[in-house]
């Protein structure tokens, strides 16, 4: 199974839940009888920037768009859409371990996906054939990194020939399809009609001393020698610039520009019965400049190797049902997985998905009071940047905020250019990695309950449904990093995410480090069992992967009161501690504890 | 005794030319270079710690050897005019290989499932070192890296005993380690490589000349830049380094015949030419593929085929670069010339042998030169095959039941166990013939056929690695030669079994050697270079055939012009 790495959100779809349990109001120790504490949650959205000239390449995209559409016209069939997007990539990133330099990489690429639709809207090549699995990569094509006309032309030229064959092969298929062979409550359309779309934002270019940089991460990266015994850390930044550019025959062009500055840092050891323990934390800004200053960095890491080396000693969980809070990153983890997946638009019409949500529209899946909305448009939440913003999707389609969740009801999905049920128009989530079909997906998930309670409130409630329960502590969720959720039929129905730091706490309202904490249960039941919610918004910045390849997201969430989790002792693994002690390491005067 | 590589190599006591005979490292070590020094010292600090490696129960290494690999890389790449990849950068690898047992049995040369998914034995562990020369961070990816390499070795070895226990070996066992002491060497550092700016001016100016050829679909023109530094420690005593540099260019195009066929041309050029031989070879490329494009379907064909040039090295290249090798697989396969030792193998005029000292050979440059092996050995020259027969075979530090020790072979780049591969490869003929006078030997055979026309084979499909026959390149320049003396060019052929058995139906052979230089790619390793040298080659009897139906269409869409700016 893949294991995702602690900063990812990664949500590869396996599950299928046979059996989806009906919703359920929320239970007895709901908030409607906790003091309630206002929240105070402030979005600041992304302006469409004032419009910019378009460089030379969109002008070559729309000569070459035009050209290929008027001679693909004289074929039988031929195409009603062509679409070009280009992508542009500058990507430095610097990595250092103890002290020492281990990578430094600087990539620049700009790359081609073409899309071409053969049919109709109502029915195209795209359409689903009855057990196919859906595509999720395509050939994506190398254009020069700047200029070079003659290149592009040529690159355009070959790749439409064969995205052209491609789509002509399986369309044959899909005109063959009988009607019998198509499920009756699938959308009614293969691409939905949207307006076109003009906007040119400035061209981003990049600047960077990587020099000074790398010198940075070296004196971060030797806070790892004031602990030998943590066996393995990095430090590593990257900062990846991109220039989007997209023309399709519907007359849509685009010129968006996009940076993202990442600071990783990582701890890892074993240990004495072999279990693997490890902390990410990250930095997710826009700029350079915005990278905390090196006193605050060096705090972030020292709290890594002392949660890990604290992991180290700490008691393995024994398995336990009971009541638990999931901290405000915490909770976003899981909601992206646990409801996040679930209510992307191209799963509801496929028949080898769980579709655990496609008939629910309308319907309570969630405790009442509770609103969840995805949007992109977004920049900070509370004044923290959010990896998923976005303002024109992969599509060319603008982001829109998409309500999901009104007072505990299902509103809809998250929609790219492909109708899903009832959903005909696309609300801007249609997303990919360069050479990747595009889905729809998530951006910046937001779960915002209508009543709150203040964070004290939270651990009494906790405690109180501890005592209620007959237990004798209850857990607390203070870390979880990315896992995976199956969506998929075949699988079983069931999320996974990675808790790393998880505290027993006591009546007394002491608390205890475990180690080893699996989570395991079915997505609706765990929805169905949010017994409050607090009022402290924290934000989870991260990468997820799925069918469309790597795309930035966000998660935010307050603190939330689960009335019952199931938890389970992780597999063992075989690793072993080192039979010889450290080498000998000076410490220098940064990395003293 | 002559040194190639790109630098001047010492090596100690300048004895290198016997170095069959096992030795200890009793004689001073060679001084490395100043910044290469501390580097070899954190890793001979680690390396003492390695005799308290003990779990209870348990043996302790009876080995253990350090590389660091500091591989520097340029990547250009260029298509009709412009630059379409730019890639630079610097790493370091360090391989770990460690042996518990004996050289009789240890660890080595066997793999497991140790649990689910997660398969150990494929090789000596490889992972990232600190670019730095910062001795503590070193240290420490080496104290971290032995630790894993040990606890695997001492499952593995246990379970490579059980095996062996429960299995019946018809053949004697050969040991899993030559008992031999390699000496240290020490080279001076190669230069620089060629500005970025300068490889990425040569490849955008040679493939602007496919804006000539509206029939050549796509093409492209990189160039790849490598400086590897190696430096290795070991528990025999041995402390050495050396570098290699090479530049390579490569011109790549393809297009579609008129019926949809697919058809590429692909060459490879080291050195550094200038922009303007560069031009010339993108130009040849595409004369050469446009002419394919217009050539007539090969027909089925049995008999003589005349290989020439490089074709010929490439030949030598994919039926001898596997053969000659004398390390077993991990599953105990063998080459099967092993059991031919001494029998002849092709006609009594050529013989074959090996020598990585060597920088030139009859004014051809060979790129496959090494001052030591990745086993630590310094090379040898290897007569393989003398008058027909083989005699000797390339080894590393594993040995089969002919052959104890190395002759300094042992190829592997970071990963894998290293295997006898070529370094310089060179066939050579004591009867060869001019060229013309190879024409009419081929008309001369085409006539005792009664057939009606002959082939022969100017290049192949490029490749990095040999398959010994199981899977021949294809054909990318195949002429029909008449017996009016008339060529004829055919496209679309490929050969048909034919491994090397057919060497010894070799009719005649050229008298004017060329090279084939590749970039061997072994267990997923990073490159090295290699050469192979032959004369042309005339084959009494090979196969061609026709492909199967392809399904690719011709485009449906006509080329945009591009020579209108």
């Amino acid at each position: 199974m893949k294991r995702i790495s602690g900063i990812l959100l990664a949500c590869l779809s396996a599950c299928g839940a046979s059996q989806v349990p009906g919703a359920q109001q929320a239970n007895d120790g709901s908030t409607s009888r906790l003091p309630l504490t206002p929240k105070s949650l402030e979005l600041e959205l992304g302006e469409r920037a004032s419009q910019a000239e378009f460089t030379p390449i969109v002008e070559l995209l729309e000569q070459e768009l035009s050209r290929s559409m008027a001679q693909l016209k004289t074929l039988t069939p031929h195409p009603y859409f062509l679409g070009y997007q280009v992508v542009d990539r500058d990507v430095l990133t610097i990595q250092a371990s103890h002290g020492a330099l281990v990578a430094t990489t600087h990539d620049r690429s700009r790359t081609l996906d073409v899309d071409l639709r053969l049919g109709s809207s109502e029915r195209d090549h795209t359409h689903r054939l009855p057990g196919e699995g859906r595509a999720s990569f395509k050939s994506l094509h190398t254009l020069p990194l700047a200029g070079g006309p003659q290149a592009v032309r040529n690159t355009l030229w070959v790749a439409t020939d064969r995205e052209y064959d491609a789509a002509l092969a399986r369309w044959l298929r899909v005109q063959s399809l009988n009607a019998d062979e198509e499920a009756p409550e699938a959308a009614k359309a293969d691409f939905s009609e949207e307006e076109p779309v003009s906007h040119a934002a400035p061209v981003l270019l990049t600047s960077i001393d990587t020099g000074s940089l790398e010198a940075r991460l070296r004196k971060l990266s030797s806070v790892a020698r004031a602990f030998p015994s943590v066996q393995r850390s990095s430090a590593a930044l990257s900062i990846l610039t991109e220039n989007r550019y997209l023309v399709n025959t519907e007359g849509t062009r685009l010129q968006v520009p996009h940076r993202t500055v990442r600071l990783e840092l990582h701890a890892q050891t074993v240990a004495e019965d072999g279990m693997v323990l490890e902390r990410y934390d990250s930095v997710d800004v826009r700029a350079v400049e915005q990278i905390p200053n090196e006193a605050a960095l060096v705090q972030r890491f020292r709290s890594l190797f002392v949660d890990v080396q604290a992991l180290a000693a700490a008691k393995v969980i024994e398995p336990y049902v009971g009541p638990a809070i999931l901290d405000g990153r915490a909770a976003g983890v899981f909601f992206h997985e646990v409801f996040g997946h679930r209510i992307e638009g191209h799963r509801q019409d496929d028949e080898t998905e769980g579709q655990t949500f496609a008939d629910m529209v309308g319907q309570q899946i969630m405790p009442r009071g509770l609103n969840i909305y995805d949007d992109p448009n977004v920049l900070r939440l509370n004044g923290t940047e959010l990896n998923g913003f976005y303002l024109f999707d992969d599509e060319g389609v603008p982001a829109q905020k998409a309500t999901l969740v009104t007072d505990g009801v299902l509103d809809g999905f998250l929609l790219s250019r492909t109708p899903a049920r009832q959903f005909m128009k696309s609300n801007g989530h249609g997303r990919r990695e360069p050479g990747h079909v595009v889905v729809a997906r998530q951006a910046n998930l937001i779960v915002d309950p209508v009543e709150t309670v203040s964070r004290p409130t939270l651990v009494s409630a906790l405690l109180a449904e501890v005592q209620r329960q007959g237990l004798s502590y209850g857990l607390r969720f203070s870390e979880i990093s990315g896992g995976f959720t199956q969506t998929q039929r075949y699988d079983t129905q069931a999320f996974k995410v990675i808790p790393v730091m998880v505290y027993k706490v006591f009546l007394d309202g002491r608390e205890e480090l475990v180690r080893g904490v699996d989570i395991e249960g079915t997505p609706l039941t765990a929805l169905s069992k949010i017994a409050a919610m607090a009022n402290d918004f924290q934000v989870f910045n991260g990468v997820c992967g799925a069918e469309s390849g790597w795309v930035p997201v966000s998660a935010t969430s307050p603190s939330v009161l689960l009335s019952q989790i199931e938890v389970a002792r992780q597999e063992q693994s075989d690793a072993k501690t080192p039979v010889l002690p450290p080498p000998p390491t000076p410490v220098t005067p940064e990395g003293q504890p | 005794m002559k040194y190639n590589l790109r630098s001047c190599v010492a090596v100690l006591g300048l004895a290198a030319s016997s170095i069959a005979a096992p030795e200890t490292s009793s004689a001073p070590t060679p001084a490395l270079p100043d910044n290469i020094a501390p580097v070899a010292s954190a890793m001979e600090a680690e390396l003492a710690r390695c005799s308290e490696l003990k779990r209870p129960g348990k043996a302790s290494p009876y080995f253990v050897g350090y590389w660091l690999f500091d591989v520097e890389h340029q990547h250009v790449e260029a298509e009709l005019g412009a630059l379409v990849n730019q890639r630079q950068g610097r790493q370091r690898f360090l391989r770990t290989e460690l042996r518990v047992g004996s050289h009789e049995l240890d660890n080595s040369h066997y793999f497991a499932m140790v649990a689910l998914g997660s398969m150990r034995g494929f090789g000596a562990p490889v992972e990232p070192a600190p670019l730095d020369d910062e001795p503590d961070a070193l240290r420490r990816a080496l104290w971290l890296s032995t630790d894993n390499a040990y606890q695997a070795a001492i499952e593995l070895l246990e379970q490579k005993r059980a095996e062996r226990r429960s299995s019946v070996k018809h053949s004697a066992q050969a040991p899993d380690f030559s008992r031999q002491t390699p000496k240290s060497v020490s080279a001076s550092d190669v230069k620089p490589l060629p500005a970025a700016q300068e490889l990425a001016r040569n490849v955008e100016f040679a493939s602007r000349v496919f804006l000539d050829y509206p029939e050549v679909y796509e093409s492209q023109v990189a160039a790849d830049a490598w400086i590897v530094r190696r430096v290795f420690v070991s528990t025999e005593g041995v402390r050495s380094f050396a570098p290699s540099r090479w530049v390579r260019y490569s011109v790549y195009s393809s297009t579609q015949a008129a019926d949809g066929m697919p058809l590429t041309r692909s060459v490879g050029r080291f050195g550094e030419p200038t922009a303007a031989e560069l031009a010339t070879l993108a130009r040849q490329t595409a004369d050469e593929l446009q002419t394919n494009r217009r050539a007539e379907l090969v027909e089925d064909y049995s008999g003589p085929i005349l290989f020439e040039g490089e074709a010929a090295a490439q030949l030598a290249f994919e039926l001898l670069g596997v053969t000659l090798s004398g390390t077993p697989s991990d599953n105990g396969d063998e080459s099967p010339w092993l059991r031919r030792l001494g029998k002849r193998v092709m006609p009594k005029t050529l013989s074959v042998f090996d020598d990585p000292n060597l920088d030139s050979y009859r004014g051809l440059t060979l790129w496959g030169g090494y001052a030591m092996d990745d086993d630590g050995v310094p090379p040898e020259r290897v007569e393989l095959i003398e008058n027909g027969r083989v005699r000797a075979f390339l080894m590393s530090r594993t040995p089969n039941e002919h052959f104890q020790d190395s002759n300094g072979h042992g190829r592997s780049g970071p990963g894998g166990w290293t295997r006898g591969s070529p370094g310089n490869l060179i066939v050579h003929s004591q009867q060869g013939l001019g060229q013309a006078s190879l024409r009419r030997r081929l008309l001369a055979a085409i006539a005792e056929e009664g057939a009606e026309y002959g082939l022969i084979v100017r290049a192949l499909e490029r490749r990095e690695a040999a398959s010994g026959g199981m899977a021949p390149p294809r054909p990318e320049v195949i002429v029909k030669l008449y017996a009016d003396g008339r060529e004829q060019a055919v496209r679309g052929a490929e050969l048909h079994d034919l491994t090397p058995r057919a060497l010894k139906d070799i009719i005649a052979t050229g008298n004017t050697p060329s090279v084939y230089d590749y970039t061997p790619t072994i267990a997923g390793a990073f490159p090295s270079a290699a050469s192979v040298v032959a004369p042309s080659l005339l084959l009494e009897d090979v196969e061609v055939r026709r492909p199967s139906l392809s399904h690719e269409l011709p485009p449906v869409l006509p080329r945009p012009q591009l020579n209108a700016e």
